[in-house]
């Protein structure tokens, strides 16, 4: 039964906000060292896990997870889930990925200016020229003669030492905004003006850095998950461990918010032979 | 019929294969010493890495111990005290698993 010193207000409410935020059930209890406990240690150990993994521990199963023969990943995001928000996100980055709109794209919907890291190839009155070069991109959206959209700009860079600026074509294409690679892959045309006329003279292509958002939690595809593992090795693992042991740790804390703790204040009177918590 | 024989130039123009025995020897792996096993498991304390993977042990029986005494208690108190008890349980556990290993893999 319940101590009566324990006020748990609404309960069930009081378990909801355990299960989105670690701690925010028993803060709403006005249990506040509990709540600091749970945030601290189930919180602290999923963001390390995090960390561990380079922020790309958690991953959305697939859906029809089960049809597809990946049980495996299911069961990996069930654990991890009890943690709540931060987990729940990942569901969200998997409808981003899988939305039409996520898709090679042609045009912006406002200015860009961001570094650039790639390689260059292109043809001058010295000769050709070929190499990796890293500067900054300036793009801008552009509307063409019969009303279609693209891209163009400018890239300012260093190739061989040598400082070196390029107009780009108006064909300037991205990868797709969301994808669990922090880098977003570029190709561009290189243009030059001569006799009033846009001439190319040779290409541009390599990464520009995604918005955090646009990376986080988002699935990996098999390749990149390889990749992840042969980086992290035997680390990836114990981040894994990190934030299935919080999601479960989790569970605990949803528990105490909606019945209370297991045993009370350890002060409670038992029927005679039984044993108080001091002593079991 | 001039792809076809386009096609027969190229691969004539192929470099050829390399002959086998002129290919350089791999390298021999280094294999364990006498206590290949134990030292293994014992590198697992005296890594050069900055932190090593066994110290997060710590945070996490540290972690696991909290949780679980806070879900079980009320008092602050005795949240500490089981979980400081537990803590320094876990870690014994750890050791003695670690003792079994080490003694089990000693000169293998």
């Amino acid at each position: 039964m319940l101590d009566s010193r324990i006020r748990l207000k609404h309960a069930w409410l009081g378990g909801i906000l355990a299960f989105l935020i670690p701690g925010a059930g028993h803060l709403y209890q006005g249990r506040y060292f509990k709540a600091a406990v749970y945030f601290c240690c189930i919180l602290g150990l999923f963001l390390t896990g995090m960390a561990l993994a380079e922020w790309q521990a958690v991953q959305a199963p697939p859906k029809k997870a089960l049809a597809s023969g990946k049980g495996g990943a299911l069961l990996k995001y069930a654990a991890q889930s009890g943690v709540g928000l931060p987990v729940l996100f990942a569901l969200v980055q998997r409808e981003r990925l899988e939305s039409p709109e996520n898709a090679r794209t042609t045009t912006l919907h406002s200015k860009m200016v961001t570094p650039f890291t790639g390689t260059i190839s292109y043809l001058d009155e010295s000769g050709n020229h070929t190499g990796k070069v890293t500067g900054t991109l300036s793009l801008a959206p552009i509307s063409g003669q019969f009303g279609n959209q693209g891209i163009t700009g400018e890239f300012t860079g260093k190739l061989d030492d040598q400082a070196i600026t390029f107009a780009l074509s108006d064909h300037v294409e991205l990868g797709p905004p969301i994808s669990a690679r922090k880098e977003r892959p570029l190709a561009a045309g290189l243009v030059r003006e001569q006799n009033g006329r846009k001439e190319e003279i040779g290409h541009l292509y390599g990464m520009i850095p995604r918005a955090f958002w646009n990376w986080f939690e988002v699935p990996m595809d098999e390749e990149e998950d390889e990749d992840l593992h042969r980086r992290l090795g035997k680390f990836h693992e114990l981040a894994m461990v990190f934030t299935w042991v919080a999601g479960l740790l989790n569970v605990l804390a949803i528990w105490d918010a909606v019945e209370g703790p297991a045993y009370g204040f350890g002060d409670e009177t038992l029927p005679a032979g039984g044993k108080t918590p001091e002593t079991a | 019929m001039d792809l076809a024989m386009k096609h027969c130039r190229q691969v004539a123009k192929l470099p050829k294969r390399p002959d086998r025995q002129r290919l350089p020897a791999l390298p021999v792996p280094k294999l364990p010493g006498p206590s290949g096993l134990t030292e293994s498991l014992l590198s697992n304390f005296s890594s050069k890495h900055v932190m090593n993977i066994t110290w997060y042990l710590l945070p996490l029986a540290v972690a696991i111990s909290l949780v679980w005494n806070t879900s079980r208690y009320e008092s602050t108190s005795l949240i500490l005290k089981r979980s400081g008890r537990m803590f320094i349980q876990i870690l014994i556990f750890m050791a003695i698993i670690l003792g079994v290993l080490v003694a089990l893999s000693y000169n293998m």
